[in-house]
């Protein structure tokens, strides 16, 4: 395979920058991936749970007001569901990585319930590996955007680090046999998995 | 360390992973994206009989029905549909669905088979660990692979990052990777 050395600079390049960018998430979905296999050393029951019931009144709960009531309540995170239930309540969720918030607005607007999960640092630190997709606040749309780019990155720095390794050791027994032995296995599990 | 040796040990450790990289890289796309990648169409039908005590509770019974087929998957409890007359449940793992219909007097069992498709198995391998009821050895072997890979990417990436600051490493770089990986971290906080 001959290649320039610009275009090999301008590889390695994309090579380096699709990591250093996203160093960070990376990291915390490294960490947080061995966290999940093992999740049954993260307890759960350190999660705070409750539930409260609020008298309001039926103004307190109108779209109008509604984000004061949130910050009244110290409702965190971004608004995930909504609905209305078949006796006519109206039902949001709001998730963050580390809280769930759960509202019932009862039909009569006169009552909120409000069921709080405030997860434990392990069950947070678990939570950002979750957290996915865009909407809501700012904060959420780039982290989403970061999320887009850690999955570019990740396919751009193993294809052109697989092209580098052509250029530098494409006579290296050793790397052929990882590169071979690692395509045939995830080949014959996606396979497998496919017809089977 | 030999320089030589590092970049050799950034490479083996990369190409190891490089498979596992990619398929991680389509799969946070498309979480991020809620992107639908499972198909639904059913490709192939057919039946048998099998013999079976359909007094049996629903779990055992498919679990007993799944056994004798000998077909691997999970059997989620949600998707039964039970009567007097037949039992309809449904079979499922990473890469396809089985829809059966059991008449439970003669024991005349209908399979509907629905392969979800490459870009749903590639995405499943996010969530996999290895570990479908009836699934050989060598399916189970992927949870070693999986934890194997994310070792291997740790090495590769802290690797990486020596190689950058000991021999590659220039200010405007560090200033502006240094700054993301700042306000990555921030809005980490944030959510």
């Amino acid at each position: 395979m001959k290649m320039g050395i610009k275009t090999y600079t301008f590889l390695r390049k994309i090579h380096l920058y699709a990591s250093l960018s996203t160093v960070a998430l990376l990291l915390m979905y490294l960490v947080t991936s061995y966290m999940m296999i093992y999740h049954s050393w993260f307890s759960s029951n350190d999660n705070q749970e409750q539930v409260l019931s609020v008298k309001v009144d039926p103004s307190e709960v109108s779209d109008d007001n509604w984000e004061l009531f949130r910050n009244k309540h110290s409702i965190k995170g971004r608004q995930t569901r909504e609905y209305l239930t078949e006796s006519g309540d109206l039902y949001r969720e709001y998730v963050g990585a580390g809280s769930n918030f759960k509202i019932t607005i009862f039909d009569e607007k006169n009552e909120v319930k409000i069921k709080s999960v405030k997860r434990s640092l392990a069950g947070t630190i678990i939570g950002f590996h979750r957290l996915r997709g865009y909407g809501g606040p700012l904060q959420y749309n780039i982290y989403a955007l970061l999320l887009d780019a850690v999955g570019l990155s990740l396919i751009l720095f193993a294809i052109t680090g697989v092209i580098l390794w052509l250029k530098l050791l494409k006579n290296n027994k050793i790397a052929w046999t990882i590169l071979i032995s690692g395509f045939v296995y995830v080949s014959l599990i996606i396979g497998y998995l496919l017809f089977v | 360390m030999k320089k030589s040796l590092l970049i050799k040990l950034h490479l083996y450790s990369g190409l190891f992973t490089s498979f596992y990289l990619i398929a991680f890289g389509i799969s946070a796309i498309i979480l991020n994206h809620n992107i639908k990648v499972e198909k639904k169409d059913i490709t192939h039908n057919w039946n048998t009989n099998i013999q079976v005590d359909t007094n049996l509770p629903n779990k055992e019974l498919k679990e007993k029905i799944r056994d004798q087929l000998g077909l691997m998957g999970w059997t989620p409890p949600w998707e039964d549909k039970r009567d007097s007359t037949s039992f309809q449940f449904m079979i499922t793992h990473t890469g396809r669905n089985y829809f059966l219909n059991l008449n439970l007097a003669t024991g005349d069992l209908d399979i509907s088979e629905a392969p979800k498709g490459i870009m749903a198995v590639i995405h499943g391998l996010h969530f996999f660990n290895g570990n479908i009821p009836n699934a050989p050895f060598f399916i189970r072997t992927w949870a070693v692979y999986q934890w194997l890979a994310l070792f291997v990417m740790f090495i590769s990436l802290f690797l990486g990052l020596w190689l950058w600051i000991k021999y590659n490493y220039k200010t405007w770089e560090g200033i502006a990777f240094g700054s993301l990986f700042i306000v990555s971290i921030i809005i980490m906080i944030l959510l």
